[in-house]
């Protein structure tokens, strides 16, 4: 099943406001494990995922503006994978109206790997620049 | 301007049209979420897109209840679809081509139409639907 990422100072990218959203993001996923678990009914359940979504356009439009900023050479790439993000989580929330198991499930695999994936992955190859451009 | 409560009032008893009206009127709460979002509006196009999509899907799954149940208004109420999903597209249209304050007109277009249709012409197939025993 399914284990709680916890948050550890090495996942930092240097950015404090960057940094804080990635945790309350964090926390927000970790909220849908938890609430799987505890059998949220449907309705908590869709609310967290939106609440998910409402904050990821927040942190999206905040470091695609610090990307901007520090001329991020990658930037198309990285922000089609937020795109990818958005597109991925509309499309599962949909399904979780449907109410099964399976389409919560399927969300929260999508979640945890896409936390894995971007947020401790390819959002670490951003660092050089931000920090070479003095964004802290 | 914020986007309506839902109420569990709303749904009409037929399980897999109330769960897309829900779908439905969850993706207009994120519209009004990410407008302010995305320096070039780009969220906002976004899922904008994916509304209209959804609705079409929705269309047609209702189109077939309609059918199915003999509803006697059926040429009245998939005009009123195909009559939305052509003012969509227009919006859609001039949101990629940045209209003045496109975004607060497309939200105010979608509260309305949610609200007329869904919360109006659509209670009126509740009846005809229970009447067939759809659940």
């Amino acid at each position: 099943m399914y284990k709680k990422i916890e948050w550890q100072d090495e996942y930092s990218v240097g950015v404090k406001e960057l940094d804080e959203q990635h945790q309350k993001m964090l926390n927000i996923i970790n909220s849908l494990l938890i609430g799987q678990q505890n059998e949220y009914d449907a309705l908590q359940f869709s609310e967290a995922v939106s609440s998910l979504i409402h904050y990821a356009y927040v942190h999206f439009a905040t470091e695609e503006r610090y990307l901007a900023q520090a001329n991020y050479p990658d930037i198309k790439a990285h922000i089609l994978d937020h795109v990818g993000f958005i597109m991925k989580t509309l499309e599962l929330s949909l399904k979780v109206h449907e109410g099964t198991q399976d389409n919560r499930l399927d969300l929260l695999r999508y979640l945890e790997k896409w936390y894995s994936l971007h947020v401790l992955g390819i959002d670490r190859q951003y660092i050089p620049y931000l920090a070479a451009n003095g964004i802290k | 301007m914020p986007f309506i409560e839902w109420k569990d009032t709303y749904n009409i008893g037929v399980k897999e049209i109330d769960n897309q009206h829900r779908g439905l009127f969850d993706l207009i709460s994120k519209l009004f979420n990410s407008r302010q979002y995305g320096p070039d509006g780009k969220y906002f196009i976004l899922t904008l897109n994916k509304f209209a999509e959804y609705a079409q899907v929705h269309f047609s799954t209702e189109e077939r209840y309609m059918q199915e149940a003999h509803y006697p208004k059926f040429a009245e109420h998939q005009n009123e679809h195909e009559l939305f999903i052509a003012q969509l597209s227009q919006l859609a249209q001039d949101v990629e081509n940045k209209e003045a304050d496109i975004e607060n007109k497309t939200l105010d277009f979608l509260k309305d139409w949610y609200v007329a249709h869904i919360l109006g012409a659509d209670r009126d197939l509740e009846k005809s639907f229970q009447a067939k025993g759809f659940k």
